[in-house]
């Protein structure tokens, strides 16, 4: 470019409304027609961040109290997934009402690797023990989980249950239901009761994979026609694990097969995973 | 221009445009994020930030594809076009965060390995419905990335202009994968028209300006050229030519800018040696062949850049005939010098 010639130019009439970039004072008409556009892009893009963030859908209701940990105490359990059972008041009998609060682990991994993990280095068996725990809460429309933040060291104390009535009445109500079709969608529990919000449908379907993959326990999310949706927890016919063979189905809408268990506050499906998956 | 490589050259014009994209991308993520935190204050704060910069990506290649075809169809917008590569860069940029933030936060902190999880997490590419919609993603942020690591002048260079240009011509590849990324993904999970409409507005804009602005580019390489049994080509009455300016003609393969500066009559190749850019839409500035894009220069006499740049295009001969310019339609190489016809044009001194 010719240096010092620039200030020639926008005196000359011809090249008035000629743009060069590297000239360093613009033509009158080009500087005005060069505001007016950066100011309707200001308000194209100000609009537009306001239009679509007013548009998201779908964001849930759910909670986890990150970086907040609590203490629980309750009694283990390891079906039909590990959990504790949270003792939270009596009913009009007497009788103790618990909660089941299943539990995982932190980040991406279910609880049971670090539950047998802490059974056979310390030689013992959670099952039916009281634990005292210090962990994560999350929980939406009625169901709760626990992270063990600390991985093994979120299990601060043991103690085996001496009362034999007490003991009775921890044991968990086991009510079978039958051979039951329910449609809905394979959710994470994790991610869908607080910790990613929101956590289901296909945004969200690497991030469930990577979940139950992991170990966190798969639920089935079932919408019935008032728009309320019952949670049913998965597993397999002979009451095992299936969170490997549900992974293709994850985030779909599906219709489970199997035989209905009321356990406690929680349904579970008990599915043979070859047959009594389908697609819909 | 081509003296030495430094990141950027600056200029206040830069700086400005610059600053633009800044204000642009700052205000944007205000305004969407703190509508965001207002309407929807449980949306957790990764999830916010993902959709903030996969939105604004969005926009912005919006924005960077229009700036072709608008300035093809009016030299009012050369302004957006001049420092558009910077804009380019930051979409890469704004497009990297999301797509970063999006693989760790859905494929990280499990049980594999981030990149196999993209591609193993879902498979299911026989269906429209659950097709895997971030993979797209990834390979758009792919095309982005070559576009902006080889978006500066050195690449250019040592690319050659031709496979540079088919270089970033992939960015209309990655526009489709966006496009079905987001029209595979997040539309299906929300369900409000809105963000079906904006897409639409964007899709229906960036492709009806480019049909139009191509239409107009055949219907100017449509225009019948008259030859002369020399094999000349009638270019035009001298008449016609405004001072400092030039008349594209065709010669059945280019383009060819024939300018005038005062009496004098000049033709050079239309394709500006840098990025492509029509010269024979610039303009004659202190008697140098100025682009109307990034302001490249060449003399009228040889069509090489003054010293000390060492760009050049090429050359043509032309010839007067009662005050008709006439085209010798062959061109001679890159740099070589012609003569420079004079005809007097009537009602000027």
């Amino acid at each position: 470019m010719l240096k010092g010639t620039h200030n020639h130019l926008i005196h000359n009439s011809m090249n008035k409304d000629f743009y060069i970039g590297y000239i360093n004072k613009l033509p009158e008409g080009i500087a005005k027609r060069i505001k007016i556009t950066i100011l309707i892009l200001i308000s194209v893009f100000v609009l537009s961040g306001v239009g679509i963030a007013f548009h998201h859908q779908n964001i849930s209701n759910s909670q986890f109290e990150l970086g907040k940990l609590t203490t629980l105490e309750g009694y283990f359990f390891s079906e039909p997934v590990a959990l504790i059972k949270v003792l939270e008041g009596k009913d009009i009998h007497g009788n103790l009402i618990f909660k089941s609060v299943p539990l995982v682990n932190y980040a991406k991994f279910g609880a049971e690797d670090l539950i047998r993990i802490y059974e056979e280095k310390n030689k013992t068996s959670l099952h039916g023990k009281k634990l005292k725990l210090i962990g994560t809460l999350l929980y939406d429309d009625g169901k709760s989980l626990f992270e063990l933040t600390k991985r093994e060291e979120s299990i601060l104390a043991v103690e085996v249950v001496s009362d034999y009535k007490l003991r009775q009445q921890i044991q968990p109500k086991i009510e079978n239901l039958g051979i039951q079709s329910i449609k809905g969608e394979i959710i994470d529990s994790k991610c869908y009761f607080g910790a990613m919000r929101p956590g289901f449908g296909k945004t969200h379907r690497a991030c469930a994979v990577r979940c139950i993959s992991g170990g966190i326990p798969p639920v089935l999310a079932a919408t019935n026609y008032d728009g309320a949706v019952n949670y049913f927890l998965i597993r397999g016919k002979e009451k095992q694990a299936i969170n490997k063979e549900v992974l293709p189905y994850v985030s779909e809408p599906v219709s489970l097969k199997g035989e209905l268990v009321k356990f406690d506050d929680w349904m579970v499906l008990y599915v043979d995973p070859a047959t009594g998956i389908e697609r819909q | 221009m081509s003296v030495q490589y430094k990141a950027i050259h600056w200029n206040p014009q830069k700086k400005a445009y610059d600053l633009v994209i800044v204000i642009l991308t700052v205000s944007y993520l205000i305004a969407f994020m703190a509508t965001t935190i207002i309407i929807h204050p449980n949306l957790d704060p990764v999830n916010l930030i993902i959709r903030a910069f996969g939105s604004l990506s969005l926009i912005l290649i919006h924005l960077v594809l229009i700036i072709g075809p608008l300035c093809r169809l009016s030299s009012s917008f050369l302004p957006l076009l001049y420092n558009r590569r910077h804009l380019g860069v930051t979409t890469f940029l704004v497009a990297a965060i999301h797509g970063v933030l999006s693989l760790v936060q859905f494929h990280g902190n499990g049980d594999s390995n981030v990149l196999i999880s993209l591609f193993t997490a879902n498979t299911q590419y026989d269906s429209l419905a659950q097709f895997p919609f971030q993979v797209l993603g990834y390979y758009a942020l792919l095309i982005l990335f070559f576009m902006a690591a080889t978006s500066h002048d050195f690449w250019l260079k040592n690319l050659g202009q031709n496979f540079w240009k088919r270089l970033h011509i992939l960015i209309y590849i990655a526009y489709v994968l966006i496009i079905m990324h987001v029209m595979l993904g997040v539309i299906q999970l929300e369900s409000s028209p809105l963000l079906i409409i904006f897409l639409c507005i964007g899709f229906t804009a960036v492709i009806s300006l480019h049909l139009i602005a191509g239409w107009k580019e055949i219907k100017q390489d449509r225009q019948i050229q008259n030859f002369l049994d020399d094999g000349y080509l009638f270019a035009g009455t001298v008449d016609l030519w405004e001072d400092g300016k030039a008349r594209i003609v065709n010669n059945g393969k280019e383009r060819i800018a024939i300018f005038r500066n005062g009496n004098e009559f000049t033709a050079i190749s239309n394709q500006c040696a840098h990025q492509g850019g029509p010269l024979g839409e610039g303009r004659i500035v202190d008697g140098v062949i100025t682009c109307p894009w990034h302001g490249y220069q060449y003399r009228t006499n040889d069509g090489c850049s003054p010293p000390p740049f060492s760009e050049k295009v090429p050359t043509f001969n032309l010839k007067s005939v009662n005050n008709k310019i006439f085209l010798d339609p062959i061109p001679n190489p890159a740099g070589t010098a012609v003569e420079v016809i004079s005809v007097k044009v009537k009602g000027e001194r």
